[in-house]
C-alpha cells in the first residue's frame, strides 16, 4: 500500500564505481589559507535566499583511512566559514564536536581546535581568536565526550571561522558527511582516502547539488571527492517521516578489508548474504536464544502449550512472549545480554529482545520462523541496493502460515496476532534466513478508522440536542485508544474525554472492550448519554443547527499552500460519521445542504456527505477516506483542496422552521 | 473471589515473614493511596546535617512502590551533584510484587552522566544514576546515598508531594540539624505540620513528618505559589562559600553578599571606557544615555551560560565580557552596570526569579529563592529596568518573564527588596481592524491591520528577531484561526518602546467565509478572535483560590461589505456581561449593506477565592458562545 515511488522521487541514490578514474586536481593543501576577503565581510545577504540569518561560505571535510602499522585509523579535518547576517544566527557560533570513547587505547581524539572571528571595524579587518577557556571538554557519559566551543565577539557582520582534527580508531563505519544545513551553505566540499586494500560502500543521498564527484585510483589508495555548492537551507514540514530521508548527505561502511598474508578479503557486509550471516552469527541477535538458560517457570509455560494447530501454537506463543515480558520503551536492532533467560527474570526488555525471544519460542515450538529487520519511521529509509547493517534499528518476527506471511511483534499486548506498530510501516524489511533471505513489504491492511454514531432529539427549550453517541476505533485507532486507557487510567482518560467536550451536559460515559481481557484486539467503544448545549441557534421561529455538531473537521490541517516533501500519514485513515436527528413537533425542514460525493484524482481519497429525511427524521452521513499513506508533493494541492471542500461542508447547516 | 486473593496474600505473607525475607509488599499500601497513583513512597527520610557555615551533609533513604509503567521513572535514582558536592555510599535493593528482595544495586548499575541544562553552554552538574532494568509490576524498590555540600547558599528544601500528579506518599520525614550557634531559619509551606525541635550537645534539630498523602488533583488556575505542595524551606544565617562569607538573616546582608561576589568586577578595558565617552558624549538627558549604553551592549554581547562552581553565584568580570563578547545573565549585567559607572550613572545588580510561570518569592523568609540577574538603573522618576541577556529586547521592558514581582537590588547601602513593574489591561493590548468584501458564494477577501502591545506582542518581536520571512510566513498561519485561507501578503512592525508595540498587516482570501447552505448564508462576524477556553466544570469543589496572571483588552472593528443580494434574516443580540475578571462585549450593526461587529474584551488579573471558579468558568462558557454567534443572510 505504502507509495515507495514517491519516496524514491526524492531520494536519489548512487554508489560510486571503482574503476572510473579523472586527471582532475583537488585541493591537496588546506583550503582556507586564503584569509577572509572584504567581500566576504561586506556581504549584506545571500542572494539565493535573502531571507537567510547566515550562510555557511565554505564548509570544508577531508577523512583520511591511515594505516598506522596494521591498526588502520582515520584522521578527518574540519574547516568551515559561516557569515552571520543576523542576530538570530548567533547559535552558529557555538559548535559541539562528539566524540567515543571505549578505552583509553581506543577513543577519538580531538586536536587542532580553532577558531577565528572576523570583523570589519572601521574599514579595517579585526580578528578575535578562540581563547583556550572557550573550549570546554564534557564526558556526557562512559561513551560519550564532547568538545563545545563558542566563538568571541561574534556581531550582526562577522564571518567565523572554525576548525578542527578528530583522529577515530573505528575505521567500519566513517562519520557521514553533510552538504545541507538549517542555514544555506554556498560551497561545500568532501574527500574521503582509502588505502587499496580496504574499499567502502558509499551512499550519496540528495545528489541534485553535486557539482563534481569523482573517484581516483592512485598508487596505494583510493581517492573519492565531492563538490556541492548552493545548497538551500533545510526546513522541517509537518507530516513528514523524518528530515534523515531528504537531507543532502554521504555515508560510508567499510565492505572489504584485505592484507598481506589473506587468501580472500574479509568481507563486511558486502552483500545481502554477507549482511544476513553477520546477523545470524551475531551472539546479540537470534543466537541470545538459548532455552536452557530460561528461569524454570518460562520453561514450564513453554511445556505448557500442547495444541498441534500451528495457528494456535503461533498465538500462544505470542501471548505468552507478550504476558512474560514489559517492552521498556527502546527500539533496538539487537539484545542488550547474549542470554535471553536475563530478559524473562527482569521482566522487561528492549524490543530486540521481546522479539527475538519471540522468534526463538516458535522455532522452539518448531514453526519455522524468522527474524525481519527493518528501519523504524524515525529512523529513515533503509536502501535496498546496500547492505548496511547501520541503518537497521529494529527487529520483528515472520512465520508462513498456509503460504501467507505473518510478521508479528510483541512489545505491545494491545497488538492483534499480525499486525505491527505505527512505527514499523517505513515501506519495506529484509527477512534475514540461513536460506533464501529476501525483502518482503512492510504493509498493512488495518486501517485507523473512526465510526461516530448518534440518535438525537432536538430539545428546543434547552437548545441542546439529547441522545446517545457512540464512538468507536477500528484497526489502529482501537490500538491507540486501548495504549493510551491502559496507559492513564480510567479516571484519567474518561476526565481527558469530558474535558475535551465542554458542550455535553452530565454525560454519563460507558466504555465498552476497553478492558484487556485476550490477545485480540477489541473494539473499544465509548457510548454517551448526554445533552449537547447550544449545539444550534434557535431564532425567531427558525432553528440552524449544523449536524455534524462539534465533530466537523474546523480548519484546514495542511495550512501552508506549497509543499517539498511528501505528506506521510503512516496509514490509511477513516472517519464515518452518522447521526440521526429527530424533527422537533410543529417544525419541518426548511432547507438542508446538498448531499455531495468527491474524490482526489486517481481516487486517492474520498469524501461523502449524505444527508435525507425520513418519517420526521434527518440522517446524515459523512465519510472520509484517505486512501493512500502518503501523497507527493505533487498530490499535495490535491490533498490541500480535498480538505478544504471537507472544511467547507462540514460548515454547513440545516434550517427547521416552525410550520 | 476477594477472599481467595485476600487469603492468598495473608498465606505468602506469613510464609515469606517466617524466613522473615518479605519487607515491602505492595499488598500493604492502602487503598486510598493507589488512587491516580503510578507509584507510592511508602518511606522516605532525609537527614540533613550541617556540621558548619561551609559544609553540609544529606542523608537519603527511600523505598517506592512502583505500580505501573507511567511510574517506571522512580524505580531510577537520579543523584545531581557538581563541583561543590560529592557523593558517595550509594546503595540500592529491587524488591518483588511481594516484597521479596530480589537483588541488589551493583556498581556497574550506577552510570555517571553530564547533566549541562539545555540554556548552559557549560556547567559543572552531574548526575549518579542508579537503575534496575525490572519491570513486573508493581515492584519495589529502596535507595539511599549520602552527600556532601558546599555550595552552602541555601539548605534543603523539602516537598514530599513535589509530584503530586503521579506519587502517593505512604510516610516521609526531614530532619535538619544545625550547631546552636548557627541555628536555622525556616517557613513552613501549604498547611505543613508544625516542626518538632531538640537540643543535644550544642546541636539543634527540627525534623517534620507527614503520612498517608495520596495523589492531589491539580485545579486549573490554581495559584502557583502552591505548585510543590506542603513543604519547608530551610536557610542559613551565615554561610561560606569557596572562601566568600555571607550572611542572610535579612535582605539587607543577601544584597550585601552580592556587593562582595561583585567586588572589583567592574574594571574595563581602556578601549570600552573610549567608547562609552564617545557614545555619551553630547547627550545630556540620563535616560537617553542609559538608552544608548544599552544599545551598545546589545550590539557588542551575545548570552552564553557557563556555570562554574562559585560562578554558579558570582559574575564574569566585566573585561571577561569585553574581551569575549558574551556572557550570562550575571557577567552581562555586571558588564552593563560597569559601562554605566564609567559614564557616572549609578545602577544596581539585580537579582529575581525569572519565568512567565513563577510565583513571586516569598518576601518575608530572606534566602537565595532567584534564579535570574537584570539592572536596575535608579533615576529621579521611575527606575529604568534592563534585561541585559536579550540582544533584541526593547529599553526598559521586562516582559512578563521579570515583570510584576519581588526583585533584590544590591545597593551600597546592602540589599532591598522592591517590587519590578507590572503590566495591566491598558499595557497588553490586541487591537483588530478588519474590512472584509464577502461575495455571493461566501467566499472573501479581508484586510486586517492588528496593533499588539506589552506581553501581546512578544511572539511577534520574537518571530522578527528570530525567524526568516520564511518562518514568519508560517508564523503568520499559525497565530490564524480562520478554517480555509490564503496569506496573500504579510508584514510585521515593532516598534522597541517600554511598552514594546508590534503592527502586522496581513491580505487574505478566505475559502467559504460564510458558509452556505441552499438560499443561506452563516456568517460568523467574530472573524479571528474567538475565544477558546473552555474551563472543566466537575461536581468536585474547588479546594484552591483561583490565580489569573495576566490583564490584557482585545478589541475588534470587522466591517463586511455584504452581496448586494443578501437580506439580513438573523442576527446575534448585543451581549454584554461585566463579573470581577473582566468585561465582555459584542454587537452587531447593520447599516447600508454594510455589517459591522465590534468586539471588546478586558481580562483582569489576580487572585479570587475558591468559591469563584464556577464564575470564571461561566463568564468564558458566555464569551465562547457570544464569539460563536452566527448571522443568517438569505440571498
Amino acid at each position: 500500500m505504502l507509495n515507495s515511488f514517491s519516496k524514491a522521487t526524492l531520494l536519489i541514490l548512487t554508489i560510486f564505481i571503482a574503476c572510473k578514474t579523472s586527471g582532475q586536481s583537488y585541493p591537496q593543501d588546506h583550503p582556507l589559507t586564503k584569509p577572509v576577503s572584504l567581500e566576504e565581510l561586506q556581504m549584506k545577504r545571500y542572494e539565493k535566499d535573502t531571507s537567510a540569518s547566515a550562510v555557511v561560505l565554505y564548509d570544508f571535510g577531508r577523512a583520511n583511512v591511515i594505516d598506522g602499522y596494521g591498526r588502520y585509523y582515520i584522521r578527518y579535518e574540519y574547516t568551515k566559514r559561516i557569515k552571520i547576517f543576523k542576530k538570530s544566527a548567533y547559535s552558529q557560533a557555538t559548535f559541539i564536536i562528539p566524540a567515543y570513547y571505549s578505552d583509553n587505547d581506543n577513543k577519538e581524539e580531538i586536536s587542532h581546535v580553532k577558531g577565528i572571528t572576523y570583523n570589519l571595524e572601521d574599514g579595517q579587518i579585526r580578528t578575535y581568536k578562540l581563547a583556550k577557556d572557550s573550549k570546554f571538554t564534557v564526558k556526557e557519559d562512559f561513551h560519550n565526550r564532547t568538545m563545545t566551543i563558542t566563538l568571541p565577539q561574534v556581531k550582526e557582520g562577522s564571518v567565523i571561522e572554525f576548525s578542527y582534527v578528530l583522529e577515530s580508531p573505528y575505521p567500519y563505519r566513517p562519520r557521514i558527511w553533510l552538504f545541507q544545513s538549517d542555514i544555506p551553505v554556498m560551497k561545500s566540499e568532501y574527500s574521503f582516502e582509502s588505502p587499496l586494500n580496504l574499499s567502502y560502500r558509499i551512499v550519496n543521498q540528495g545528489l541534485s547539488y553535486l557539482k563534481e564527484d569523482d573517484i581516483n585510483e592512485k598508487k596505494e589508495s583510493t581517492y573519492y571527492y565531492w563538490l556541492a555548492e548552493d545548497v538551500p537551507a533545510f526546513h522541517d514540514e509537518p507530516y513528514i517521516n523524518t528530515s534523515l530521508n531528504y537531507l543532502s548527505m554521504i555515508h560510508f561502511e567499510l565492505a572489504e578489508f584485505m592484507t598481506v598474508g589473506m587468501k580472500a578479503p574479509k568481507s563486511f557486509s558486502r552483500t545481502w548474504e554477507d549482511f544476513d550471516k553477520a546477523l545470524l552469527k551475531d551472539k546479540y541477535f537470534i543466537s541470545a536464544y538459548d532455552s536452557a538458560l530460561f528461569p524454570a517457570d518460562f520453561v514450564k509455560s513453554i511445556k505448557a502449550i500442547n495444541t498441534t494447530d500451528t495457528l494456535q501454537k503461533a498465538k500462544a506463543a505470542y501471548q505468552l512472549v507478550r504476558q512474560s515480558v514489559g517492552w521498556n520503551g527502546e527500539i533496538t536492532l539487537k539484545s542488550d545480554y547474549s542470554s535471553l533467560g536475563n530478559v524473562i527474570s527482569n521482566k522487561t526488555g528492549n524490543s530486540a529482545e521481546i522479539n527475538l525471544l519471540l522468534i526463538g519460542l516458535l522455532r522452539e515450538l518448531g514453526i519455522a520462523a524468522n527474524p525481519v529487520v527493518l528501519s523504524t519511521r524515525q529512523n529513515g529509509n533503509t536502501w535496498q541496493d546496500f547492505p548496511y547493517l547501520s541503518r537497521f534499528n529494529y527487529v520483528i518476527a515472520q512465520i508462513n502460515l498456509d503460504g501467507k506471511n505473518i510478521l508479528l511483534d510483541a512489545t505491545s499486548r494491545h497488538l492483534n496476532f499480525g499486525m505491527l506498530p505505527a512505527h514499523c510501516m517505513n515501506g519495506s524489511a529484509r527477512l534475514v534466513a540461513e536460506k533464501n533471505s529476501r525483502w518482503i513489504p512492510i504493509e498493512t491492511q488495518e486501517k485507523t478508522i473512526k465510526v461516530f454514531q448518534g440518535g438525537f432529539d432536538i430539545n428546543v427549550e434547552n437548545t441542546s440536542v439529547d441522545g446517545a453517541i457512540k464512538i468507536s476505533g477500528l484497526g489502529y485507532l482501537a490500538f491507540e485508544l486501548l495504549e493510551s486507557y491502559a496507559g492513564l487510567g480510567k479516571p484519567k482518560f474518561s476526565d481527558i474525554l469530558v474535558k475535551s467536550q465542554p458542550n455535553w451536559e452530565s454525560p454519563v460515559i460507558e466504555f465498552k472492550e476497553f478492558e484487556y481481557k485476550s490477545d485480540t484486539l477489541t473494539q473499544p467503544t465509548i457510548v454517551i448519554q448526554t445533552k449537547i448545549k447550544d449545539a444550534f441557534t434557535a431564532l425567531d421561529d427558525k432553528i440552524f443547527l449544523n449536524p455534524m455538531l462539534t465533530e466537523g473537521l474546523k480548519s484546514n490541517p495542511l495550512t501552508n499552500p506549497k509543499r517539498n516533501y511528501p505528506v506521510d500519514l503512516t496509514y490509511l485513515k477513516e472517519e464515518n460519521f452518522s447521526v440521526s436527528f429527530k424533527i422537533p413537533e410543529g417544525y419541518t425542514v426548511d432547507e438542508m445542504p446538498k448531499s455531495v460525493k468527491l474524490s482526489m484524482p486517481k481516487d486517492g481519497a474520498r469524501f461523502s456527505y449524505i444527508l435525507s429525511t425520513t418519517d420526521g427524521i434527518i440522517y446524515l452521513n459523512s465519510k472520509i477516506q484517505l486512501k493512500k499513506a502518503i501523497y507527493s508533493p505533487e498530490e499535495y494541492p490535491f490533498l490541500r483542496e480535498f480538505y478544504a471542500q471537507i472544511v467547507a461542508k462540514h460548515a454547513e447547516q440545516i434550517v427547521l422552521k416552525k410550520k | 473471589m476477594k477472599k481467595f486473593v485476600y487469603s492468598a496474600f495473608f498465606w505468602l505473607f506469613c510464609s515469606s515473614f517466617i524466613l522473615g525475607q518479605v519487607k515491602w509488599p505492595a499488598a500493604a499500601i492502602p487503598e486510598n493511596l493507589r488512587e491516580n497513583a503510578h507509584a507510592v513512597m511508602r518511606k522516605s527520610e532525609t537527614f540533613y546535617t550541617v556540621r558548619n557555615s561551609g559544609e553540609g551533609q544529606r542523608k537519603v533513604h527511600y523505598i517506592v512502590t512502583i505500580l505501573d509503567q507511567q511510574g517506571i521513572e522512580y524505580s531510577t535514582l537520579t543523584v545531581r551533584y557538581d563541583k561543590l558536592s560529592k557523593v558517595t555510599n550509594i546503595e540500592g535493593t529491587l524488591y518483588n510484587t511481594l516484597g521479596e528482595k530480589i537483588k541488589t544495586l551493583k556498581k556497574s548499575d550506577i552510570s555517571d552522566q553530564s547533566g549541562i541544562s539545555n540554556t548552559n553552554l557549560f556547567d559543572d552538574v552531574r548526575y549518579k544514576v542508579g537503575q534496575f532494568n525490572y519491570a513486573s509490576f508493581p515492584f519495589t524498590v529502596e535507595f539511599s546515598y549520602e552527600e556532601t555540600d558546599r555550595n552552602m547558599l541555601s539548605y534543603e528544601s523539602w516537598y514530599p508531594h513535589f509530584d503530586s500528579e503521579n506519587l502517593a506518599v505512604e510516610q516521609d520525614f526531614f530532619k535538619i540539624s544545625v550547631p546552636a550557634s548557627l541555628d536555622l531559619r525556616y517557613k513552613e509551606l501549604n498547611g505543613i505540620g508544625a516542626a518538632v525541635t531538640e537540643e543535644n550537645n550544642g546541636i539543634k534539630s527540627y525534623s517534620w513528618m507527614v503520612k498517608n498523602l495520596p495523589v492531589l488533583e491539580k485545579e486549573p488556575y490554581a495559584p502557583r505559589k502552591i505548585k510543590y505542595g506542603p513543604g519547608v524551606i530551610t536557610a542559613p544565617n551565615e554561610f561560606e562559600v569557596e572562601g566568600y562569607q555571607g550572611k542572610m538573616s535579612s535582605w539587607k546582608d543577601l544584597g550585601e553578599f552580592d556587593n562582595v561576589l561583585c567586588k572589583n568586577r567592574d574594571i574595563l578595558p581602556e578601549e570600552t571606557i573610549a567608547e562609552v565617552k564617545q557614545l555619551t558624549s553630547g547627550i545630556t538627558d540620563p535616560v537617553q544615555k542609559v538608552k544608548k549604553l544599552y544599545e551598545y551592549m546589545q550590539n557588542k554581547t551575545r548570552y552564553i551560560s557557563i556555570q562554574l562552581g562559585i560562578g554558579g553565584w558570582q559574575p564574569f568580570e566585566a573585561k571577561y565580557v569585553a574581551e569575549k563578547g558574551y556572557g550570562d545573565c550575571k557577567a552581562l549585567s555586571n558588564f552593563m552596570k560597569s559601562i554605566l559607572k564609567s559614564a557616572n550613572i549609578e545602577s544596581y545588580y539585580t537579582s529575581i526569579q525569572a519565568g512567565d510561570d513563577k510565583a513571586d518569592i516569598l518576601t518575608d523568609f530572606p534566602s537565595q529563592q532567584f534564579n535570574h540577574v537584570i539592572l536596575c538603573v535608579p533615576m529621579k522618576q521611575d527606575s529604568i529596568w534592563l534585561e541585559c541577556t536579550s540582544q533584541t529586547n526593547p529599553f526598559g521592558y521586562l516582559s512578563d518573564f521579570t515583570s510584576d514581582r519581588h526583585a533584590l537590588l544590591a545597593t551600597p547601602e546592602g540589599g532591598k527588596l522592591v517590587m519590578t513593574p507590572g503590566y495591566g489591561e491598558k499595557d497588553n493590548l490586541q487591537h483588530r481592524n478588519i474590512q472584509v468584501v464577502l461575495n455571493e458564494e461566501g467566499d472573501a477577501e479581508a484586510e486586517t491591520s492588528m496593533l499588539f502591545t506589552g506581553i501581546l506582542q512578544d511572539d511577534y518581536a520574537s518571530a522578527i528577531s528570530r525567524m526568516n520571512d520564511d518562518e514568519q510566513k508560517k508564523f503568520m498561519y499559525s497565530q490564524i484561526h480562520i478554517p480555509n485561507f490564503d496569506l496573500v501578503k504579510f508584514s510585521i512592525q515593532n516598534e522597541k518602546k517600554t511598552i514594546p508595540v508590534s503592527k502586522v498587516k496581513n491580505s487574505l482570501l478566505i475559502r467559504k467565509c460564510a458558509s452556505k447552505s441552499g438560499t443561506r448564508m452563516f456568517l460568523n462576524p467574530n472573524l479571528m478572535s474567538v475565544f477558546n477556553q473552555i474551563l472543566p466544570v466537575t461536581d468536585k469543589s474547588r479546594k484552591h483560590d483561583v490565580e489569573l496572571i495576566n490583564a490584557y483588552t482585545e478589541t475588534d472593528s470587522v466591517m463586511f461589505q455584504l452581496p448586494a443580494k443578501a437580506i439580513i434574516e438573523a442576527q446575534p443580540a448585543p451581549v454584554n456581561i461585566e463579573t470581577a475578571f473582566g468585561k465582555y462585549q459584542s454587537e452587531v450593526k447593520i447599516k447600508d449593506q454594510k455589517l459591522y461587529y465590534y468586539r471588546k474584551f478586558i481580562r483582569k488579573r489576580g487572585i479570587f477565592p475558591p468559591g469563584s471558579y464556577a464564575e470564571l468558568a461561566d463568564f468564558y462558557k458566555k464569551i465562547s458562545k457570544a464569539d460563536r454567534a452566527q448571522v443568517v443572510m438569505k440571498l
